[in-house]
């Protein structure tokens, strides 16, 4: 029965995916209906999109020392909650933002001849990538809290660094 | 049986109602090589039922005989998915030829390794092993198809999203269903006769919905003309995920 297995999940597989699509694109057909025509990559994605001093703010143990000093457990807990909570939501943009991306490329590219399907499967993999961080990235946060995270974050910067490259190693031509 | 033979004349009245609407619509020819193929069906299904009412000892080798064709004639609906879907995107329509052609490279690379290696191998042992493993070519060619048209979020009309939604459910559940009776043999031959054409009537359910009348999936006239080079576009998007990944590192660092 173990040689039934791959049959059967190609077969599921199939029929979630119809429905997923159907479903999908009644939501893209009104997500593209409310996006602004003419729309290009640096209008989707202005500088204002990615704060620096909040994400500084967010992650930095400035608040976290002020905190620590008022010795109340309660506070320290009620803290790292909001903070965690925070610093979720702040991913979860950067997220977004990074799916508002590929959408316009895919916009632009689906009706241009020249496409290159494999610089298309390059584009595919760095947005992969970006998605991977933010859910390692997501676990880690949820895990031990947004404050003094940089050990942590090295470790799963360098883990996705080190797939990427051997991903793009794969490919036959060099990166752009 | 009556109960078997209720949902066969069902069948073969939507399968009739639904070239006669669109007949009447007059979108027969829009949808030319999907309409073939319920043609097709239809006219075999009706031979299948007068054999099966005169003679039934030739109905099953009639059944096994023919159904081999009629997998072949349902490439045809991928075709015309295909060809309705991205006809006025002409990138998304090059990706998709090419994971079409990968998907199709790898899986008759798969059989012929399996054919070198394997003295004993056969493409199937029987006609339901080899309907299945048609099927189950089909099923990939679609999923890879959907994946194109989720990937860039191409608009479809009704009548392409019964035809996907349709001919989906059709192909899942019918590698499904063959899988389980080749595997559990005779004890699901009981549940074969009755899952397979209630499966197949819902299918004929949504396509007579979702092609009741002709409603083409939207056109991309008024699409933006933006990046109309291509290599320009893909290297800015890629610089932009590189910086979210690199604003990513600094935010967290800090």
């Amino acid at each position: 029965m173990t040689e039934a297995w791959p049959f059967l999940a190609v077969g599921l597989l199939l029929t979630v995916l119809v429905f997923f699509l159907i479903r999908r694109s009644i939501a893209s057909a009104q997500d593209y209906a409310e996006s602004p025509k003419g729309q290009d990559l640096s209008a989707a994605l202005p500088p204002e999109s990615f704060p620096r001093e909040l994400a500084a703010r967010l992650f930095g143990s400035q608040d976290w020392e002020f905190i620590a000093k008022q010795r109340s457990e309660r506070l320290k807990r009620l803290f790292l909650q909001q903070r965690t909570a925070l610093a979720l939501s702040w991913l979860g943009g950067v997220r977004a933002n990074a799916t508002k991306l590929i959408r316009v490329h895919s916009v632009a590219a689906r009706t241009n001849s020249r496409l290159e399907p494999l610089v298309e499967v390059r584009v595919v993999v760095d947005f992969l990538f970006v998605q991977v961080l933010c859910q390692i990235l997501a676990l880690i946060i949820w895990l031990r809290g947004p404050v003094n995270l940089s050990r942590f974050i090295r470790y799963a910067d360098d883990l996705s660094n080190q797939l990427y490259e051997v991903t793009m190693r794969t490919q036959s031509r060099p990166a752009q | 049986m009556t109960f078997s033979l209720s949902i066969w004349y069902a069948t073969l009245a939507l399968e009739l109602l639904l070239l006669i609407r669109a007949l009447n619509g007059a979108f027969l020819r829009k949808y030319a090589v999907f309409y073939v193929y319920v043609g097709w069906v239809l006219a075999l299904s009706s031979a299948r039922l007068i054999i099966y009412l005169a003679e039934p000892a030739y109905y099953r080798a009639f059944y096994w005989h023919s159904q081999p064709l009629s997998v072949l004639v349902g490439c045809g609906v991928l075709w015309e998915i295909y060809r309705q879907a991205l006809a006025g995107y002409p990138g998304a329509a090059r990706m998709a030829r090419n994971v079409l052609l990968f998907s199709v490279v790898m899986v008759f690379s798969k059989i012929l390794v399996k054919a070198w290696t394997d003295s004993g191998w056969r493409i199937a042992e029987t006609t339901a092993e080899l309907e299945r493993n048609m099927r189950v070519v089909q099923a990939i060619l679609l999923i890879a198809l959907v994946l194109i048209l989720a990937q860039y979020a191409i608009p479809l009309g009704r009548n392409l999203k019964g035809m996907i939604l349709g001919y989906g459910f059709f192909i899942g559940t019918s590698v499904i269903n063959l899988t389980f009776r080749l595997f559990l043999g005779d004890s699901f031959q009981k549940w074969w006769q009755y899952l397979q054409p209630i499966f197949y009537l819902a299918v004929l359910s949504v396509w007579c919905w979702a092609l009741w009348s002709y409603q083409a999936a939207p056109l991309p006239a008024t699409e933006p003309k933006i990046e109309e080079d291509y290599q320009l576009l893909a290297t800015r998007t890629r610089k932009s995920l590189l910086f979210i990944r690199a604003y990513l590192g600094r935010a967290i660092r800090s």
